[in-house]
């Protein structure tokens, strides 16, 4: 699967689609192979706040449990309920159907900490280690 | 020694192919300052036999309840324990097996689990059921921090005086580290009363705790009492724990007819032993609606490759070994082998059987209350209707009843005294199926003589 | 075939009208049932339990038995678990009526012999310890580290130090030890295991701060690997104002050989469904008694059990210090005296040599996988050895196949994925009661796994394929749960 060059990482395998002062976030084809059968997702209402690296939801295997970290603080304004139904889609099609939240971003300076594309699979070499 | 089949040559041999040349190089890794450089003060080796004997000696030193009319009660009941049971439950691949985690090789105990699990929701009227807790106390402590949980900015929780005392205090242990307000509600005319629990319910309960029958044996008004906490908006409307002797439910609307969020109780009843407390075994029950917060291991039904059933561990990533610090309970090992035999119990006596234990037990109690009313002296301490179990009031401090009941050859009921300082003329009698009416008989008797001499034992 | 492999369920053997055991005869002459319970109280819809002759129930159950692997049928192998044998012997004497008829509100003059046994076993565990007090009351090893860590918090509380609340675990702990600090109203700081597999000394200091309130410590540890630090681990703890604790579970290891109590510990659970060989009855019961130092002895739970100069035993519940009560009643005493048998078939000698022998046949199955499984800590194993199936995962075959396989091959796997730190982990405890024939066949078996992996990967990852099951599908029962058979209860 390739990963987009265009969206941001996070060191905790998120991705972030930023349009205008809108982050979409979602979790990485690695985060979805490290997790293998997903079981559950926990996302926040509508309305929630992000706070930037704390989570905002879980997600689970029938093994493990991972928090899903705020890339960025903001409102959270959409939530992509579909997944909840269909966790297929974020397996499938963890860049796009399998988007998980849309935040309104509150302090754009936070954008500066999230990593390229090349970045997070520079560190994902790393992690193989 | 016992229990290790090695030889002196095996001992050789493995230490040859380990690279070590003696028993005590294996534990190179532990620091020798350390090592422990005399034997053990323990006692000395014992035969078989021996031991056999010893336990023969201390087992004749204990009060047996079925060598004698018996009508203590209070939680642990003299009640019949069918032969199968024993038989079955000794099986080595039940006993011997451990918590089902490679389900291909566990299915004896997963299935046994999942029909544990629906046996008891029938019973409760319940959704969901747990594989078992260590017994009625702690699943009650573990009731209130799952409502806590789901409740979470909740800051006190109300819980009857009906519900066992044991019971009670093992919560307030559970409680003290936790930001959450231990009420108790009075009874009345030994039940809870309805404007006693609305009274205190606030915005900040987490749960409302009640037994039926309770402690003192009376038969709460759960419908009502469900029915009051209904009318509550959901914001603000607590769970409602119910605990419940699993035998009454044969003949008692279960709570989970009367909207109950958690029914739970002590299995001792279904098959097991009283045996000093334990091992019993704790049910738990709960709706489907809050799977991901119930305590304990839960068995669920799957397919395997081929698409045939089978039975798995499921919603593991509740527990303990998964989510560990932020799991809603810490319990691992629970009490698979007496919930196991619970099950056994419920399935061979099954709908007529469990039925017929119960209005044995029930109708007895009826007769030997009004029985033993009649007695001078002696008067019931409750108006409210009653199950199994029920106290009555003596005109001497029960505590000595009890010592002179012995002397007659009868084990009589509880002391409240041990429990309620204010009630120590008050004295809690259970009838189980195996009371019959010459226990019965016994039991007036001496308990006449007893109230005819009270002035005399009154002076003691 | 398969499909007629596996039971039916007991519901759909029912048949209505079929009876079982029949309860005792009612008395005659007794009041109706109506009269005794008001309508409204009364039950509307039937429980609709299960109607089936006795025989059929045996069978059933029988039936559903022979679809397990336990100790008396199989290598049981599962790191961290224990699965000795279970002496019969144990549960003979365990079941004497005097002892399985006994109230657990019957005076204490009445329960002589029960508190008798509870009293020579507290004597034991002390010694065995080298912690002079002990509760019998937990009622499995996690209640028992609730308990010491509710004791943890009411001995700084008395001391006014409500600052601390933090306790240390290592990275490499049971789940259990972190979740039973939450329930008891701790936060948690994990410490990091260093190269070796143990504490790392430096990470210890950097965690330690005003508000560490003590620290959990499994020892040996979850590798198998006994703790070489301990005395300063316990020594830095001690420094600081805090209390170290022990998790019990690997006390089979050291039985005789060196003790928590001299080592530096405060307070200790053990499992004596582990280590004192009581069965495990498909997931419990177990016991999980404390041993504490007389510091802490005055905030263990009540009752707890004395003995007069007369030689007279008595419960006392005069602790005022003391954190309550954890479970109702005595405890799960049934257990209790099965570990006592068992301790007295053994004796100082013997109980040393359990341990013996328990390090020695983990070392001998190290010995015999080394090479053909990654060892991924090379310290000395005690009575369990952690492999890392990392060698066989180059050829996408993972530890769970590897489990599988070994089912195929008659024996119960090894625990798996744990401890957490070690990828891929592959757990082994053999204990002390198998003979070397049994792990013989075991390195063998595991031997040829090792060799299917690389030729034959398609062979694991399709097994198992002789049981009454193959692989079964763990995700689907999450995503559409049945947990009660044929749906739910009548509401």
């Amino acid at each position: 699967m390739s990963r987009p060059a265009n969206l941001k990482y996070t060191r905790s395998h998120e991705w972030v689609r930023v349009e205008g002062d809108v982050a979409t976030v979602g979790i990485t084809d690695h985060a979805v192979e490290q997790l293998s059968d997903l079981a559950f997702v926990d996302l926040p209402r509508k309305g929630a706040k992000a706070e930037k690296d704390q989570r905002f939801g879980e997600i689970e295997s029938t093994k493990s449990v991972s928090d899903l970290i705020a890339p960025l603080s903001g409102e959270i304004f959409d939530v992509n309920t579909e997944v909840i139904e269909n966790l297929q889609l974020i397996s499938l099609s963890p860049f796009d159907e399998g988007w998980l939240i849309r935040v309104r971003i509150s302090n754009p300076a936070e954008l500066k900490s999230l990593l390229s594309a090349e970045d997070y699979a520079e560190q994902l070499k790393h992690e193989e280690h | 020694m016992p229990y290790t089949p090695h030889t002196p040559q095996d001992r050789e041999e493995m230490l040859k192919a380990i690279g070590l040349e003696k028993m005590e190089d294996l534990f190179r890794g532990v620091p020798k300052a350390i090592r422990l450089d005399r034997p053990l003060n323990i006692p000395s080796r014992k035969s078989e036999a021996e031991i056999l004997g010893e336990f023969e000696r201390m087992a004749s030193k204990n009060l047996r309840l079925d060598s004698r009319p018996s009508f203590l009660g209070a939680g642990s009941y003299n009640r019949f324990v069918p032969a199968a049971i024993d038989y079955l439950a000794s099986r080595g691949e039940f006993n011997t097996a451990y918590t089902p985690y490679q389900p291909e090789v566990s299915q004896g105990t997963l299935q046994a689990i999942f029909e544990y699990q629906t046996l008891i929701c029938r019973l409760t009227g319940m959704e969901i059921s747990n594989a078992s807790m260590y017994e009625a106390g702690t699943a009650v402590a573990e009731s209130v921090l799952m409502a806590h949980a789901i409740r979470d900015s909740s800051k006190k929780v109300l819980v009857s005086e009906g519900v066992h005392p044991e019971y009670r205090r093992v919560l307030e242990t559970y409680l003290r580290n936790h930001p959450l307000e231990l009420v108790t509600i009075p009874i009345s005319e030994g039940v809870t009363q309805l404007n006693a629990i609305e009274g205190q319910i606030g915005l900040d309960t987490a749960a409302v705790v009640i037994q039926s029958p309770n402690f003192f044996g009376s038969i709460e008004d759960g419908p009502a009492i469900g029915k009051l906490l209904q009318s509550k908006p959901e914001e603000a409307r607590p769970f409602f724990v119910v605990v419940a002797d699993p035998v009454s439910l044969a003949l008692l609307e279960p709570p989970g007819a009367y909207g109950a969020n958690i029914a739970l109780g002590d299995g001792q009843p279904l098959g097991n032993y009283p045996a000093y407390g334990g091992p019993t075994f704790g049910y738990f029950t709960t709706r489907m609606t809050h799977v991901r917060k119930v305590p304990g291991r839960i068995v669920g039904e799957t397919k395997d490759r081929d698409g045939n059933r089978g039975y798995v561990l499921t919603f593991q990533t509740r527990e303990q070994h998964i989510r560990r610090e932020r799991a809603t309970s810490n319990i691992c090992t629970n009490q698979g082998l007496l919930s196991l035999r619970g099950a056994m119990y419920l399935s061979l006596l099954g709908e007529a059987g469990l039925r017929e234990v119960a209005e044995a037990s029930v109708r007895m109690a009826h007769h030997a209350h009004a029985r033993l009313t009649q007695i001078p002296g002696v008067k019931a301490v409750f108006q409210a209707p009653f199950f199994f179990e029920f106290a009555l009031r003596l005109p001497v401090d029960a505590e000595h009843a009890y010592d002179h009941l012995a002397l007659h050859g009868i084990t009589g009921g509880l002391p409240l005294g041990r429990y309620f300082p204010e009630r120590r003329h008050e004295m809690l009698f259970a009838c189980t199926e195996l009371t019959r009416l010459e226990h019965l008989e016994h039991l007036t008797i001496a308990l006449k003589e007893i109230c005819q001499r009270a002035p005399a034992l009154a002076s003691h | 075939m398969s499909t007629h492999r596996t039971a039916s369920t007991i519901f759909e053997i029912s048949r209505p009208g079929r009876r079982g055991i029949l309860p005792p005869t009612c008395e005659p002459g007794l009041p109706g049932i109506d009269s005794c319970i008001p309508g409204h109280l009364r039950r509307q819809v039937p429980a609709e339990l299960p109607e089936v002759s006795e025989l059929d129930g045996i069978r059933h159950y029988t039936r559903m038995s022979t679809l397990n692997f336990a100790i008396d049928n199989t290598f049981y192998p599962l790191g961290s678990c224990t699965m000795k044998y279970n002496p019969r012997l144990n549960e003979v004497a365990a079941s004497k009526p005097g002892f399985t008829h006994s109230h657990p509100l019957a005076r204490a003059e009445e329960v002589q012999g029960f508190l008798e046994a509870m009293h020579a076993l507290e004597l034991i565990l002390a010694e065995v310890s080298g912690l002079p007090h002990v509760s019998l009351q937990p009622a499995a090893g996690a209640h028992g580290e609730l308990t010491a860590l509710m004791m943890i918090r009411a001995y700084h509380l008395e001391r006014g130090a409500r600052e601390r609340e933090v306790i240390l675990i290592p990275d490499s702990a049971h789940g259990t030890n972190p979740s039973s600090c939450t329930i008891a109203g701790f936060r948690t700081r994990e410490v990091k295991s260093g190269k070796d597999g143990t504490v790392d000394m430096d990470d210890l200091r950097a965690k330690m701060d005003p508000e560490v309130a003590g620290m959990m410590i499994t020892n040996p540890n979850t590798l198998g690997i006994f703790e070489p630090n301990i005395q300063e681990i316990s020594s830095i703890l001690h420094a600081a104002g805090g209390l170290l604790y022990m998790d019990g579970a690997n006390m089979n290891a050291i039985l005789g050989i060196a003790r928590p109590g001299d080592f530096g510990v405060d307070v200790m659970h053990y499992n004596l469904h582990k280590t004192f060989s009581t069965p495990h009855g498909g997931g419990g019961p177990g016991a999980g008694p404390i041993a504490v130092t007389n510091t802490l002895e005055p905030y263990l739970p009540v009752p707890r059990v004395v003995r007069s100069r007369d030689g007279k035993f008595s419960l006392s519940e005069n602790h005022p210090r003391s954190i309550g009560k954890v479970r109702s009643y005595f405890g799960n005493s049934g257990i209790l005296l099965r570990a006592l048998a068992y301790a007295w078939a053994h004796g100082p000698a013997d109980l040393r040599a359990v341990s013996e022998h328990a390090v020695l046949n983990a070392n001998y199955i190290r010995a015999g996988l080394d090479g053909a499984y990654h060892l991924p800590y090379g310290a000395p194993s005690m009575h369990e050895v952690v492999f890392s199936a990392k060698i066989q995962k180059q050829f996408s075959v993972r530890a769970l196949d590897i489990a599988k396989r070994l089912c195929d091959l008659g024996f119960h796997p090894p625990t798996i994925y744990f401890p957490l730190i070690v990828s891929e982990a592959l757990m082994i405890e053999p204990t002390e009661t198998e003979s070397k024939e049994t792990l013989d066949q075991f390195i063998q078996a595991m031997l040829q796994i090792a060799r299917e992996s690389e030729t034959k990967p398609e062979l694991l990852h399709n097994a198992p394929v002789t049981l009454p099951v193959k692989r079964l599908d763990e995700v689907n029962a999450v995503k559409t749960p049945v947990l009660t058979c044929c749906g739910t209860s009548p509401q």
